[in-house]
């Protein structure tokens, strides 16, 4: 495995008698974007800030590229790229020029500048505007140059303090692509932000961090497994669920299992519509209700949305309300299965439905997000 | 190697539009204006009146009124053009990103400073025509010419590098400007003040012995250190003396204390020698000042201005330990 990019070791900031930052201990692995989650005054910025050489901790240590910040700044420099929460640009510039000072600034040879800026400007789509003065961009092209700016020196780690604060959709959307697109060129990224969904989108690692200590950090899959020890299936099946229901409960790893009512839409039962036959199926009665699971709490959690365009994962039903309209055995139907067990389990399942002739025709696995993860790791820790 | 990129960058944001050319255009017609008026006023005194020499009496005239002119308008405008170098650039919220550059903070405070005084010496230079009409009526050497340049561009310098002080102390531009000026309006205004002031007071009577504060050589070398450090006083002193034909630089004199020999430095190499001074000292700590990071450890301290290890400090994790350097 590469070096990682960054560790920090007990890092903490005093301010005075307030800690900013308690013994932070970071690690984050080359290529990754790595989201860095925090409610304000978590700590986000001053950790930002001190892996930039612009605070020094009070304690602890942190290393950029194996060079440690307090001790080596121009060497750390080198290999960063730092764009803070609250920039500003110089107006009265033109954008070549703009990222020719700070392409100077960073030593970079008169003669690689033209090709580079060139590059540069390409790459955020700002070729256009070679020419233009800085003031007459909007705020996502400024941001786009800030960005470009952080690249002239080709830096290995983009250290990105809310980059997307203030910009419109369409601008979110076009950074969020363009920050795949550095990952993709080999370059590490640590951005925090506000908009989870955002950074679910992109990050492959994420550090949450609140009151100055870091509450958990690493790649999304293992947190996602860590955060999720059962995992939560729904089968849909087009007639005999009650048969499926049965074959489910024979593998002795499945903790509960049901056939949702037909009628369970978004989280909740809903009222059946009017002329509406209901039958209820004996068989597809839950066996027993699903205690709610610790992590989540008593109050039900709001349907979780698929961003890709997927289905729409209700939560695990519980107990349900009386109205529930019950699927008959030789209707289409969802069951619900939370398992123990690994992905050769799920495929398991799955092939003991279908040997067993059930005409078995959707599958999705519930998966939390990172919003939810957010809310369970800090839960009680954030007012 | 390249040049300065503050420098470029200033220079090139100073320079670009009407702005510049407007400043320039203004301040040489106010001083023209002022040479044609001198000379009028000068011109019409002489023919009413008997003047040995009269057209070398309006040359001098005229290269007295331009560097006095000059001289506020070097204290007037170069603060203008440092005071908010720093603090503007927080306030743009472009200091973080300098900061992160490899720029070291003398860059920084020199690349202002010198886009500030190459303007001012712009504003020097350009009045160098109006300067060669007193040339013209005569009466003005070229070592008074020389040795008046000399004394504005270290007065430059010494009102750029207050300014550039203050705007690394404060975080506003506007208490900036107005700690800048006030600072400027001390030493040109109230610092004389308070010298006459003080020999006034004990100068007016004699002690008990029958002596005063002028019997004392210490008063003299302190008066000079006093009123040299004002541009125009120093100036105007070195002038007197230099038409009483005294060397340009150092001598003995028994004329400024009755009987007595004094070592004199001419009163514009004090100014200089003083503005220097005070100038690299305000430098020095605008440049600590603008340092992002103040190192507790001394042993690490090399870190930022001078090469730093090629190779990485160890295999992490390393020793958390600041490793020292010998």
């Amino acid at each position: 495995m590469p070096n990682p990019v960054v560790v920090t070791e007990n890092l903490t900031k005093r301010y005075g008698t307030f800690t900013a930052l308690s013994n932070l201990n970071l690690t984050i692995e080359r290529g990754a974007i790595h989201g860095f989650i925090g409610p304000n005054g978590a700590g986000k910025t001053t950790t930002m800030r001190i892996l930039a050489t612009l605070l020094e901790q009070t304690e602890g240590q942190a290393w950029v590229a194996d060079y440690p910040v307090s001790e080596a700044p121009m060497e750390v420099r080198k290999r960063i790229g730092y764009m803070p929460d609250f920039f500003g640009v110089y107006d009265n510039m033109k954008v070549w020029e703009y990222l020719d000072f700070f392409a100077s600034a960073y030593h970079v040879p008169m003669d690689k500048r033209k090709g580079m800026i060139g590059d540069l400007l390409s790459l955020v789509d700002l070729s256009a505007k070679h020419d233009s003065f800085v003031e007459e961009l909007s705020r996502g092209m400024k941001q786009r140059l800030c960005l470009a700016r952080t690249l002239v020196h080709n830096p290995d780690l983009l250290i990105l303090d809310e980059p997307a604060s203030g910009l419109d959709p369409h601008a979110r959307i076009e950074l969020r692509e363009l920050l795949k697109e550095l990952r993709s060129l080999g370059k590490t990224i640590l951005v925090s932000s506000h908009i989870l969904t955002e950074l679910a989108e992109m990050c492959t690692h994420i550090a949450i961090i609140e009151r100055g200590k870091l509450l958990v950090s690493g790649s999304v899959a293992d947190i996602l497994k860590a955060m999720q020890p059962a995992r939560e299936l729904y089968v849909r099946v087009l007639s005999r669920s009650g048969d499926a229901l049965n074959i489910v409960r024979g593998f002795p790893t499945v903790l509960s299992s049901q056939i949702l009512p037909a009628n369970f839409k978004h989280g909740q039962v809903v009222a059946p519509e009017a002329g509406a036959e209901a039958k209820v199926a004996a068989a597809g009665a839950p066996s027993a209700p699903i205690a709610p699971s610790p992590l989540r709490g008593p109050v039900p959690t709001p349907p979780v949305t698929d961003d890709r365009g997927g289905l729409s994962i209700p939560p695990p039903p519980g107990a349900f309300a009386s109205g529930s309209v019950m699927p008959a055995n030789d209707a289409p139907a969802t069951i619900y299965i939370r398992v123990d067990g690994d992905n050769l389990l799920l495929g398991a399942i799955l092939a003991r439905l279908v040997a067993a002739g059930i005409p078995v025709y959707g599958y999705e696995e519930a998966l939390d997000d990172l919003e939810e993860i957010f809310l369970r790791t800090t839960k009680g820790l954030v007012q | 190697m390249q040049a300065n990129p503050v420098i470029v960058k200033e220079l090139r944001g100073r320079m670009r539009g009407w702005r510049s050319v407007a400043i320039l255009v203004i301040y040489l017609l106010i001083l023209s204006l002022v040479t044609w008026l001198t000379f009028l006023a000068v011109g019409s005194y002489s023919s009413n009146n008997y003047y040995g020499g009269q057209s070398s009496q309006i040359g001098k005239t005229i290269f007295g009124v331009l560097v006095g002119f000059q001289t506020v308008m070097v204290a007037l405008l170069t603060p203008a053009f440092t005071a908010g170098s720093i603090t503007s650039e927080r306030e743009q919220k472009t200091y973080d990103l300098l900061m992160t550059t490899l720029l070291p903070a003398r860059s920084v405070i020199f690349g202002k400073l010198g886009a500030a005084l190459a303007w001012v010496a712009l504003l020097i230079l350009a009045v160098a025509p109006l300067q060669s009409l007193a040339f013209m009526f005569g009466g003005v050497s070229p070592e008074e010419v020389i040795l008046s340049q000399v004394v504005l561009l270290m007065a430059a310098v010494l009102f750029a590098s207050i300014g550039i002080f203050w705007s690394t102390v404060v975080k506003s531009s506007v208490a900036s400007n107005v700690l800048t000026y006030g600072t400027i309006l001390l030493q040109l205004l109230v610092m004389p003040f308070l010298y006459f002031l003080f020999v006034t007071i004990f100068n007016g009577g004699s002690s008990a012995s029958g002596t005063s504060i002028q019997d004392h050589a210490s008063f003299w070398y302190i008066s000079g250190v006093v009123l040299s450090f004002h541009p125009f006083i120093a100036m105007s002193l070195s002038e007197a003396f230099f038409l009483q034909g005294q060397p340009l630089f150092i001598y003995t004199s028994s004329e400024i204390w009755q009987g007595h020999s004094l070592f004199v430095i001419s009163p514009w190499l004090i100014f200089c020698i003083e503005a220097l001074l005070v100038s690299a000292l305000l430098v020095v700590i605008s440049i600590r000042r603008v340092k992002p990071i103040h190192y507790r450890h001394n042993n690490v301290a090399y870190a930022y201005d001078q090469a730093v290890p090629e190779s990485p400090a160890g295999n992490l994790p390393p020793d958390r330990n600041v490793s020292s350097v010998e």
